[in-house]
């Protein structure tokens, strides 16, 4: 990668993404010591079973098709400086605008409906975050605020959604419809769930990854989010770059939610991708906002989550483990990157 | 003979290759008005942080009350009983006055508001101020919350209080009620050593004036003896004799030959009407500012910093919209469209004055920041960034400016002041402006590279750009400009040009004094 611009705003962020995860690493063993097991018979299953096994890699790949999605997101709003925190309601907001659009799509051939059927999915995403979006542009609002609230707006309209205008004809269970089989991202691998999602995602990271370090709009972003004074000097307006990159952060959250529904569930329902905002902020900061580490950033909290389900299985150890090590992240990753500014007052 | 309050002992303080201050011995004694004076640059700064406990010095020693003291941190300086008002206070904005007192002072548990208010209602009376305790302090001018912060720095025990340039940003009415608070001060014996650039405030108040120039201290006379002329002249070319002669017509005032200001008939680039701005603190930085900037032609905006000059580059630059009057430059009005990006592509150059908030990115490389003024011209590709021409234009200015780097990938906050300077100027330039807007092109360079800006300059001047020229520095005033404004207390003098006008007379208006 030539890229010097690019390399550059990496430098001492990656030391800090270093440090943090030998800090998460020391931390992690000192908890499962507390737990009473081995730390390296545990460490042995979690590396074992999420990344070495055939099962467990797949597995692991399936769930880092959504994490490298909305990681991109969060990576492409956080370099802007501007924080999205909503990732879950435009995840799911994109997921419900795609089911409801689903029965008009169903008649179409699978080569233009699934398409058709994702760009919905990350239309309804891109308005989730676009209302953020207004009010931090129009209004002066604070973003991580908005988002977090539209999160909670978006759980309740799915949630009625789902008991209302979209649910099963059967009207059981509170769920959609199975999508429709020509809407289903086809499975890449017979015997696992590993679907077209993956090509999806990793189209999505060479498509950021060309808007950060090749596009006009990718220096605006990266000027925006390092000098907001200096942006402005130069002709940019802050405001643009906020609506548009939390447009842009919604749009890859949506697309992460239908391509979760049509390559995995089939359907929508409650809390089917509980839980992976946060992750996303993780994956993102681990990956230091560059877009090609997100997939690799992402792959690796997928396996430690696959880890963790069989931890929990074999040893005392409980899941909520690979919680304590997504904190430890974030924390770790704040205070690193608040330690160099305090030292220069 | 009393003790002084404040001794300051041959105190030196270097930053890299600058002194900002040379071998300085100042005394105060209790009861004393001190004005320190001197143009930008000249060392004031410095001795106020080494004074208040912010820098410490190289060399020499600060003696309090007769004993001598290190200063290592502003604490230290506040626990000894000195108190400093700063240009730029240091305020919360929904407390009240009398919150604002409590704070840091106050000990834990419940706030007792009615002691509090007969604290500050005591401290105030003592100085014959006016100030309601429970009123906010966002909801004070700029005034009132300079009040504030006096009351703030004398709510301690004080023996010395620094007050950093405090009638700058004060109308002439409230600058007559704050020199009453420090005539009282004085009869309470408080020291007082006042940081100021304008002569009225040392007439007005001061028992003695101190000037610096370059890091020296050039005379330090009682008020009483010293003339207008004298330290205006003192404070321009550091010329120690001159400060007590009066209306000596020193040899500074001599124009050296220049060539003739150019023909007026080419076309008006930047004409500004009537303009009144604000700074961003809501008070007045200046009005009815009017002049007319012609291609080919260097107008000089003078001035001690703080009267209005970066207000107006930026507001001529597309950051911010006059509240009265208009500009137009190129053809754009300011009560149209007015932004950065249509000034820029209409071939608006901006040199700003604050290097580090607007001109420069500190974490991206010497190319990315040279892409950034260029950002909405197509000359680095209208959607793909042509990376590699950035990279070219800038290795050109590492040759061209002499720019001390290790390349074009190197970050640019590793450089030097010096030379982040000349990569702005290189940018700037790059396109061949119409119009550029030069605050301080020459602040932080070393005397070659200040020359061979002025080249540049002169050599755009000559292919017929307009260029506003914002220094606080006489010689490179008379070294470039073919008219001059003068910006100070609110208000402009000139333009007139400066073929008509010598340097007394603009050194005269910049102190305020018509």
């Amino acid at each position: 990668m030539r890229s010097k611009l690019y390399m550059l705003v990496l430098d001492r962020d990656s030391r800090v993404a270093l440090m943090a995860l030998i800090a998460c690493a020391l931390l992690l063993l000192g908890l499962i010591a507390l737990a009473g097991e081995s730390p390296l018979r545990v460490l042995a299953i979690l590396i074992g079973d999420g990344f070495l096994t055939r099962a467990g890699l797949a597995d692991a790949l399936v769930r880092s098709i959504p994490l490298t999605l909305t990681g991109l997101g969060v990576a492409l709003s956080f370099r802007a400086g501007v924080f999205n925190i909503g990732v879950d309601g435009q995840l799911l907001i994109g997921a419900a605008l795609a089911m409801a659009c689903a029965p008009l799509l169903g008649p179409l051939p699978s080569v233009l409906a699934l398409p058709l059927l994702l760009l919905v999915g990350t239309l309804g995403g891109a308005i989730w975050g676009g209302i953020a979006g207004i009010l931090k542009a129009r209004f002066g609002a604070n973003e991580i605020i908005a988002t977090i609230m539209l999160n909670y707006i978006a759980i309740q309209m799915v949630s009625w959604l789902i008991r209302g205008p979209l649910q099963e004809p059967m009207g059981i269970f509170p769920r959609s419809e199975k999508l429709a089989a020509s809407l289903r991202l086809p499975v890449l691998f017979d015997g696992t769930r590993l679907s077209a999602g993956l090509i999806v995602a990793a189209l999505a990271c060479v498509a950021v990854w060309f808007l950060v370090a090749r596009s006009r709009y990718g220096y605006a972003l990266t000027v925006t989010g390092k000098n907001a004074d200096a942006a402005r000097y130069g002709g940019i307006q802050p405001a643009v770059i906020a609506f548009s990159v939390l447009c842009l952060s919604g749009a890859l959250a949506g697309l992460a939610g239908i391509v979760e529904v049509s390559g995995l569930h089939g359907r929508l329902q409650e809390g089917f991708a509980g839980g992976i905002g946060i992750t996303a902020i993780a994956v993102a900061l681990l990956a230091r906002l560059s877009p090609l580490w997100v997939p690799v950033a992402a792959f690796g909290f997928a396996g430690l989550y696959v880890g963790s389900d069989a931890i929990a299985r074999l040893t005392a150890v409980p899941f909520p483990l690979v919680h304590v090590i997504e904190g430890t992240i974030v924390l770790a990753f704040l205070v690193l990157q608040i330690m160099p500014k305090a030292k220069d007052l | 003979m009393t003790v002084p309050v404040l001794e300051l002992t041959r105190l030196s303080k270097r930053y890299g290759e600058v002194t900002a201050v040379a071998g300085l011995s100042l005394k105060l004694e209790p009861g004393e008005v001190v004005a320190l004076l001197g143009e930008n640059g000249a060392g004031k700064s410095t001795v106020v942080n080494m004074i208040t406990g912010m820098t410490r010095p190289d060399t020499g020693q600060i003696h309090l009350q007769g004993k001598e003291v290190h200063l290592d941190t502003p604490r230290d300086a506040l626990d000894r009983g000195i108190g400093v008002v700063h240009q730029h206070y240091a305020l919360v904005g929904n407390f009240t006055v009398a919150e604002t007192l409590a704070l840091g002072r106050a000990g834990p548990g419940v706030l007792d508001r009615k002691v509090l208010h007969a604290d500050v209602r005591r401290v105030a009376e003592r100085i014959g101020m006016q100030m309601d305790p429970a009123a906010l302090v966002g909801s004070l001018d700029v005034a009132g919350q300079q009040r504030v912060e006096i009351l703030k720095a004398l709510s301690r025990k004080v023996s010395l209080l620094v007050l950093d340039e405090p009638t700058a940003v004060l109308s002439p009415e409230d600058a007559a009620r704050l020199f009453d608070v420090v005539r009282a001060l004085r009869a309470d014996g408080v020291a007082i050593l006042m940081v100021t650039h304008r002569l009225a405030d040392v007439f007005a108040v001061c028992d003695r004036a101190a000037v610096m120039h370059s890091g020296h201290l050039v005379c330090d006379l009682p008020v009483a003896d010293a003339t207008k002329q004298g330290l205006i002249s003192a404070m321009i070319s550091g010329d120690t004799d001159t400060a007590q002669i009066p209306g000596s017509p020193g040899q500074a005032n001599v124009l050296p030959d220049r060539p003739p200001t150019p023909v007026s008939d080419t076309p008006i680039r930047v004409s500004v009407r009537n303009l009144k701005l604000l700074r961003a603190n809501g008070s007045q930085a200046v009005q009815g500012l009017g002049f007319d900037i012609r291609a080919g032609e260097i107008m000089a905006l003078a001035g001690i910093d703080g009267n209005g000059q970066s207000e107006l580059v930026q507001c001529l630059a597309g950051l911010n919209l006059p509240v009265d009057g208009t500009a137009e430059i190129c053809g754009c009005r300011s009560d149209g469209h007015w932004t950065p990006r249509l000034l820029r592509n209409a071939g608006v150059a901006h040199v700003p004055d604050d290097r580090r908030r607007y001109g420069i990115i500190s974490d991206l490389s010497l190319s990315a920041n040279m892409m950034l003024s260029h950002f909405f011209s197509p000359r680095y590709g209208r959607t793909v960034l042509d990376r590699a021409r950035a990279r070219d234009d800038t290795r050109r200015a590492i040759d061209e400016y002499d720019i001390r780097t290790t390349g074009p990938d190197q970050p640019i906050g590793r450089l030097s002041g010096g030379n982040q300077q000349k990569l702005v100027l290189a940018r700037e330039l790059l396109a061949g402006p119409r119009v550029i807007l030069a605050a301080h092109p020459s602040r932080g360079l070393d005397i070659r590279t200040i020359g061979a800006v002025q080249d540049i300059l002169r050599r755009q001047r000559d292919a017929g750009a307009a260029i506003l020229l914002v220094s606080a520095d006489l010689d490179e005033i008379r070294a470039l400009a073919d008219r001059v404004v003068v910006l100070a207390a609110g208000t402009a003098f000139g333009p007139v040009a400066m073929a008509d006008t010598d340097m007394a007379q603009i050194g005269a208006w910049m102190a305020g004094h018509a």
